[in-house]
């Protein structure tokens, strides 16, 4: 066998074992909620205070503020990533299908 | 050596001499007025530099070591790059002077000037340069510096955390940008701002038939196919440094976590380099919203992109900036806000739209550096970053409290200060281009973002004063020399004072042409003088 298909044989195990071991761990896993981070706000004592000046947009954006802290704003890498990751994807995807199609050049 | 490159050859010199001069050197009071000195020198230098470029009406190219583009780096400044260098220069001196009262003694100040200097030198490194892969360069130097300033206070967990997420997701980027700096390259045969946006533009052949027959040597990658991936991976990075939605995550942990200064370089200064390297990529290099370029057809897309981008951030900020308790994270996020608003505002594609950008990026600056900074005086008598237990400071120095205020409502968008005109000139940038929807953006977040700085502004202005406060720290010098300056800038920032600079900022990003023809003419010239040289 000559040295440049064993190297792609080679990869092509690597690649297929690296799958066989990443896809059962990447199925288990699921976005973990925080409670607390360090850099960020403890926001397990967020309450409505009815002296604050914002409170009735609070009120009214209640869920909202919920969803953004549990979901979005919650200090671990893997959340930040499942927003910033598909936004690259998105933009990569984007320009390389408008640039292409579009006739530019 | 020409100022251009004085400016920060000086900063990264005396970057590197503080902690040399530290094993001799042990008063900490030299250190302050080193690094005040220099600030001031560079200042001086970089608006020499503008005035230089206002005068000639074309920008320079330096050549680095003598070697002409496109084998050697070159920094090529025009009125875009020239005036966002000179404010930055002007308003790390306020805040050097305000290190000089927030950092007293401390016996990290040598360490503190080194990082400070070498950031300046990174930001100003981002506009000076004329070169694609020295942008990489200055990027790094910029974030590495600032992971270590987010890091100051080394022995405080929350610094240490913070400061490694920015660092993390730093090199994500850096790394990213480096990929599309190798493809530039791949595909463009060299890494010149000028000659890329040469490239871009093949009706500028007919001009320069002389200069094509040497440059297109150099070319030999598929650029159409290229550019896409290209601008992808830089758009990404300089979203991440601007702190726009959804790459904003690292901002509001890692600017509460370091010293208060360093939070105003950072809100104030440090996310512009996003913004500009977004501009100069899009509008100078790629023409995206030029007629001339082959990837004009691209601007609707990004339109939508950037507007999208820059809305959410706008609209996502403000709603966060009213949940918080911190009030540095607070202020924080409205970073995040302010920065989406500059990027709506160049998402336009029109020159009003990139002026409008740039004018909300220095009161932006101005406002921010004094809002950190007065807030910070609360934070410092106080010892808590806890909103509800902040101490109205402002009640014993008027100068803290109006500060405080003043930046807060030029920041909300209240006439007759800077923030106002700028919020105006978006306004109408927005109407001019039709677009309603961003009027609409624009008002609801400076609505939501008012909410916000009002939970600042009652604690420090109408809350209890410190019954255990050391007044006479409030009164010191440097305090007012920091503070006054800011403040008074946020009053002159109307359009009588930088109508002409910003006009000509912004029809030098909209307009590549000089940019272009200076990076030429510069190859141009270097090729006939080997040829006239003896051994040529």
């Amino acid at each position: 066998m000559d040295a440049p298909s064993l190297m792609g044989i080679l990869t092509a195990i690597s690649i297929a074992v690296s799958l066989a071991i990443w896809i059962p761990i990447a199925l288990k896993v699921r976005v973990r909620r925080t409670e607390v981070y360090l850099s960020g706000e403890p926001q397990a004592g967020y309450r409505l205070g009815i002296t604050e000046v914002s409170w009735s947009v609070r009120r009214v954006f209640e869920k909202l503020y919920a969803a953004i802290l549990n979901y979005v704003q919650t200090g671990v890498f893997n959340d930040w990533f499942a927003i910033s990751l598909p936004y690259l994807i998105l933009l990569l995807t984007l320009l390389t299908v408008v640039t292409l199609v579009g006739g530019g050049g | 050596m020409h100022s251009v490159s004085a400016a920060p050859a000086l900063l990264v010199a005396v970057a590197f001499s503080l902690p040399l001069i530290y094993l001799k050197v042990r008063s900490v009071k030299f250190f302050h007025g080193v690094s005040l000195v220099t600030t001031v020198s560079v200042f001086l230098l970089t608006l020499h530099v503008q005035h230089y470029i206002i005068s000639r009406e074309t920008p320079i190219v330096y050549r680095m070591g003598g070697w002409p583009p496109p084998l050697g780096i070159v920094y090529e400044v025009d009125a875009l790059s020239a005036l966002l260098a000179t404010y930055t220069a002007l308003v790390i001196v306020f805040i050097v002077a305000y290190s000089y009262w927030y950092l007293g003694e401390d016996p990290g100040t040598p360490y503190y000037y080194s990082l400070l200097l070498g950031a300046e030198a990174g930001l100003l490194g981002i506009y000076y340069t004329g070169d694609v892969f020295n942008l990489f360069v200055m990027l790094e130097v910029l974030g590495i510096t600032c992971y270590g300033l987010v890091a100051y206070y080394r022995s405080s967990r929350e610094a240490v955390e913070a400061s490694f997420k920015y660092a993390f997701f730093g090199a994500i980027a850096g790394l990213l940008y480096f990929v599309a700096a190798v493809t530039t390259y791949a595909s463009f045969g060299n890494l010149t701002m000028g000659f890329v946006a040469a490239h871009t533009r093949p009706l500028l052949r007919h001009s320069y038939q002389y200069f094509y027959q040497f440059i297109d040597v150099f070319t030999w990658g598929n650029i159409t196919g290229a550019v896409a991936v290209i601008v992808a991976l830089s758009l990404w990075t300089f979203t991440f440094k601007a702190g726009v939605f959804p790459n904003h995550f690292w901002l509001p942990d890692a600017h509460p976590a370091a010293p208060t200064p360093i939070s105003a370089v950072l809100s104030g200064l440090v996310v512009n380099a996003g913004a500009y390297a977004s501009i100069r990529f899009l509008y100078t290099i790629f023409g995206v919203y030029d007629p001339l370029s082959q990837f004009y057809h691209l601007s609707p897309y990004f339109s939508v992109v950037l507007s999208f981008i820059g809305a959410a951030s706008a609209v996502f900020a403000p709603i966060m900036m009213l949940i918080q308790r911190d009030v540095k994270r607070l202020i924080a996020y409205s970073t995040i806000m302010h920065l989406g608003l500059v990027f709506t505002g160049f998402s336009l594609g029109t020159a009003l739209g990139v002026k409008a950008s740039l004018y909300h990026i220095l009161t932006h600056a101005a406002g921010k550096a004094l809002l950190f900074m007065s807030a910070g005086v609360a934070v410092e008598a106080s010892k808590t970053r806890r909103i509800t237990d902040l101490k109205a400071v402002g009640r014993l120095n008027p100068l803290v409290g109006a500060s405080v205020a003043i930046s807060c409502f030029s920041l909300v968008g209240l006439p007759p200060l800077g923030g106002f005109f700028s919020k105006f000139a978006l306004y109408q940038a927005f109407i001019e281009a039709g677009r309603f929807e961003l009027t609409a953006v624009l008002l609801i977040s400076s609505g939501l973002a008012l909410l916000g700085y009002f939970k600042i502004i009652q604690p420090i202005l109408f809350g209890f004063p410190p019954s255990d406060l050391n007044t006479s720290k409030l009164r010191e010098l440097s305090l007012w020399t920091s503070l006054l300056p800011l403040l008074l800038l946020l009053i002159v920032l109307n359009p009588i004072t930088v109508e002409v600079l910003l006009n000509e900022a912004a029809e030098s990003a909209v307009l590549a042409g000089k940019y272009i023809s200076q990076a030429v003419e510069s190859y141009i010239s270097y090729i006939r003088e080997v040829q006239l040289s003896p051994g040529g």
